[in-house]
């Protein structure tokens, strides 16, 4: 089986509002999967359809092969694990009884695997602390563990970073990196921080206003980002003439600061900034960001409506 | 079901809320018990509690109707309403565990606190009858036995209805209000109910003073027709309007109502938990 989740024509009303509008989207096996967009572009309402929590208004998903409108889906939903929105946790309880709640809830009987479970999230040392007491990063792994109970094939994951500081969003990545290699885990994942995600992502789906606006595999997306080169000279008012001439695309950031579009070397560069009598101070990649690729994907969008 | 049943057990020993629940059944019953003399201190000249013996316990038990259901408002705000606001229903959901089975597995939580609340305040007061040393004869007979029975029923009906406000309404403490509302209503309305029914259908009143010509008019406060009816039947259906032991007889009819009322409430929580999207 190629896909472990596949959504075809999947439609969410609340009243006349349209959240999601004919959502068609495959999620390979082992892939982390990253769903780009903007508060209320329907990411949370997709997440709670596929975990349960929500009833689609029309359309359908299957899950390991299993249809929605199975009766097994019930059964083929203990192989999956999420966090929605925030981690569901009890506060007044432990790690080690939040995670065996979870295993009891899965009707899992041995709970040997509980402590292992625990130091996958590094949450192994808390003993009897109450969740209540957690901070924030450590709330957020512990929702993880009580994802991870039984083993899922597929985690989704709302916003799973927010809030985090920044060495909790590492930690939160190794953890990610580490369930998907070493458990071959599918993950669906959310985020905004669009530069996290693209560090973890193996997959995109870019949702807007309810309708999927594209996806595209990582490497896909390193292709259709638009490459630049960060240029810092001492004037940019001399050299745009220059670049202008030469049909060079640019766009001036500052007094000193350029992004050069055209594939150009960096010889060349040098030659007509010595044309122009500017000092070259460094040359430097700047690649377009997968938030820029989200922006501008949008902006077309909003452009054609 | 099993799990989720298995699961809502094993919080309600882990968080420590069975513990609280003996405890603070146990503190309902010496309070009870403590008013109880206090009143009688007031009411007898001689300053001290009367002898106690059966009608003591009565008493006493009798007065659990009117702490335990919001005792049980209480827990089930932050048994299941907790649930429901720190979203961990969420975690059964996602695994597959039907809202039915959510539903009963809560409201079995729910009930058996409720029992456990009813027996040990009655078993506090049973005890402090026992061993008080100004007590007569006392034994659990079977009038003591159906009236406990009767309350448990009581307070139960209550717990399904406080449950079924925690499970619909979106934040706890909106629904712990409703609930206490719900219950100072129950509490309070019987009384008025009363003292409606009592209203005469007509009275004889002086029409001239000169001649002192008495006559009978209709009385507009009375309420007649299917309305009375209807007062009558929740009037005798209500756990609040027992002045004295010697009501007892009407009691088994209070239980009998709110036993529908916990099948009906509860019917009505499992068909439409089916449909429900928690947040």
């Amino acid at each position: 089986m190629d896909n472990v989740l596949e959504i075809k024509n999947l439609c969410k009303d609340y009243g006349k509002f349209h959240v999601l509008k004919s959502i068609t989207l495959d999620i390979p096996n082992g892939s982390i999967f990253g769903l780009v967009g903007r508060n209320g572009a329907g990411k949370t309402t997709l997440m709670r359809i596929l975990t349960g929590l929500s009833e689609p208004t029309s359309g359908t998903y299957s899950l390991a092969g299993i249809e929605s409108s199975d009766k097994k889906i019930l059964s083929v939903r203990r192989r999956m694990g999420s966090i929605i929105e925030s981690p569901a946790i009890y506060k007044n309880l432990s790690a080690y009884d939040n995670v065996k709640l979870q295993y009891i809830n899965l009707g899992m009987t041995s709970f040997e695997s509980i402590p292992d479970l625990l130091e996958l999230v590094d949450l192994q040392g808390t003993g009897k602390k109450k969740a209540g007491k957690f901070s924030l990063g450590m709330r957020q792994r512990l929702g993880i563990a009580v994802a991870l109970c039984g083993k899922p094939d597929i985690l989704i994951l709302d916003e799973p970073i927010n809030g985090l500081d920044p060495q909790g969003i590492i930690q939160m990545r190794e953890i990610l990196l580490r369930i998907n290699h070493e458990r071959h885990t599918t993950i669906l994942i959310s985020s905004h921080i669009l530069e996290e995600l693209s560090k973890l992502a193996t997959h995109y789906a870019f949702i807007e206003k309810g309708e999927i606006l594209q996806t595209l595999s990582s490497s896909e997306l390193m292709g259709k980002v638009r490459k630049a080169s960060r240029l810092k000279v001492t004037s940019t008012e001399r050299l745009c003439p220059v670049f202008d001439r030469e049909c060079i695309e640019y766009k001036v950031e500052d007094e000193e600061t350029l992004d050069i579009f055209t594939d150009i070397t960096a010889s060349k560069v040098v030659a007509l900034a010595n044309e122009a009598n500017v000092e070259v101070i460094s040359i430097t990649d700047n690649n377009e960001s997968l938030e820029g690729y989200f922006m501008n994907l949008v902006a077309k969008r909003d452009g054609i409506s | 079901m099993i799990c989720s049943l298995k699961s809502s057990f094993y919080r309600f020993v882990r968080t420590g809320m069975l513990t609280k629940v003996l405890v603070f059944s146990a503190l309902i019953g010496l309070a009870v018990i403590i008013n109880t003399c206090l009143d009688d201190m007031m009411m007898y000249l001689i300053r001290r509690p009367r002898y106690v013996d059966n009608t003591f316990i009565i008493t006493n038990v009798l007065k659990l109707v009117y702490v335990i259901p919001f005792a049980s408002a209480v827990f089930c705000s932050v048994f299941t309403g907790s649930e429901i606001s720190m979203r961990s229903v969420n975690n059964k959901i996602a695994t597959g565990i039907t809202r039915f089975s959510v539903y009963l597995s809560e409201l079995a939580v729910s009930v058996v606190a409720t029992v456990l609340s009813v027996i040990v305040s009655f078993a506090a007061i049973f005890l402090f009858a026992k061993y008080v040393p100004v007590k007569e004869n006392v034994k659990i007979n079977k009038q003591i036995i159906l009236l406990v029975l009767s309350v448990t029923i009581i307070c139960i009906a209550f717990t399904a209805l406080f449950l079924w406000f925690q499970l619909f309404f979106r934040h706890k403490f909106i629904a712990l209000a409703c609930s206490l509302v719900m219950a100072l209503t129950v509490v309070t309305v019987s009384p008025v109910i009363g003292g409606l029914l009592e209203e005469p259908y007509r009275y004889y009143v002086m029409t001239d003073e000169e001649t002192g010509t008495y006559e009978w008019r209709a009385n507009p406060y009375y309420i007649g027709g299917t309305l009375r009816n209807v007062l009558t039947f929740v009037y005798d259906s209500s756990p609040y309007n027992f002045d004295s032991v010697t009501d007892l007889n009407r009691f088994p009819q209070a239980a009998v109502t709110a036993g529908m009322i916990f099948v009906l409430t509860s019917a009505t929580g499992m068909v439409s938990v089916k449909k429900k999207e928690f947040l």
